[in-house]
């Protein structure tokens, strides 16, 4: 019989994330960025509104900027400030996607399971 | 700027309080950019009331790992201490309500004021345990706090629940009372004597945890 505490979610000492695993907001987040056609586009509020797009609702701020900065600490984003100010609007905060980032969301990517043929193709 | 706007940046500014200087001004100025941009994008006061609240853990577990970073000793169990204190505090704060609206068939002013006073001084612990300059006189009141909920636990019990506080009532009658004097108040005190005992250690091993000014 399985006992509660075997369980890591249920576990009192559940170990850390490993290194390299990327957490399905983050891979998004990683493919939203490669997919972004202007570099300066992509800061905060953008990819909220890019995360949206599959039909939820804006991200929350603190789950957004928590994967941001846990991103950027693993060096799969780099994060610079705007210089200049633009329109009178607060500065952006632009992120990029590194060389590791991008490998990560391939690596990542490829690792998921194929979604499996649909009846009516496979009678086809 | 909309109120609720203002809300979200004060509550940035309560999280990132005492967080090393680069890492919360990056989050603050990250947010208000977010802010006007999503205001200028015509989002509602309702949707970014929701963006703020759905990421209140996230804040707060993100503020953990930043603290851990900076080298924070004793976090844990400091905001352990914090925890029990605001219990205390919100625990005071349900019997008073429950007294208010149930009949007054076991008031009695006296207790109903040393009540009172407990939960205060206990507020005012808790604020004052969280600046690590005036953590000392913090624990100080959070025990006479923690000893007087104790002491006040039999009297006010009955405003809460009559089932409960009845066998208590009759556990310290039957089986602490015969004992000798000295066993039986340290067997009646021990859950507030170990709630102190928590709020020390805390205290020792967390001291630069926290803001230094008022």
């Amino acid at each position: 019989m399985l006992a509660f505490w075997k369980i890591s979610s249920y576990s009192l000492d559940m170990p850390r994330r490993h290194a390299g695993t990327v957490l399905p907001l983050e891979l998004e987040i990683l493919e939203r960025g490669l997919a972004m056609k202007s570099a300066d586009e992509f800061y905060g509020y953008s990819i909220a509104q890019a995360l949206s797009e599959g039909g939820h609702g804006l991200t929350a701020h603190g789950t957004l900027y928590k994967a941001l900065s846990r991103m950027v600490e693993a060096g799969l984003l780099t994060a610079e400030w705007e210089t200049a100010i633009v329109d009178g609007r607060p500065r952006r905060r632009i992120y990029a996607v590194t060389g590791d980032g991008e490998r990560v969301a391939r690596e990542a990517r490829a690792a998921q399971p194929q979604p499996a043929p649909s009846l009516k193709a496979a009678t086809a | 700027m909309s109120r609720v706007s203002h809300l979200v940046e004060h509550w940035c500014s309560f999280y990132t309080r005492d967080l090393p200087d680069t890492v919360a001004a990056d989050r603050r100025e990250e947010l208000t950019s977010d802010l006007f941009e999503h205001r200028a994008a015509g989002g509602s006061t309702a949707s970014i009331a929701r963006r703020w609240i759905a990421g209140i853990p996230s804040d707060l577990s993100w503020r953990y790992r930043m603290l851990e970073a900076s080298g924070a000793r004793g976090l844990r169990l400091f905001t352990t201490a914090q925890v029990l204190a605001a219990l205390m505090v919100a625990w005071g704060i349900t019997v008073m309500i429950r007294f208010a609206t149930s009949t007054a068939q076991y008031f009695e002013l006296s207790t109903f004021l040393l009540l009172a006073a407990a939960t205060g001084i206990a507020a005012i612990g808790l604020a004052m345990f969280s600046r690590s300059n005036q953590r000392v006189v913090g624990v100080v009141a959070l025990t006479i706090a923690a000893l007087a909920f104790n002491n006040l636990t039999l009297k006010v019990g009955l405003w809460i629940s009559w089932t409960w506080t009845g066998r208590l009532q009759r556990y310290v009658l039957i089986h602490l009372m015969p004992m000798p004097l000295p066993v039986a108040l340290v067997l009646i005190y021990l859950p507030g004597l170990l709630v102190t005992a928590l709020f020390v250690i805390a205290a020792v091993r967390s001291r630069r945890v926290g803001p230094t000014t008022a």
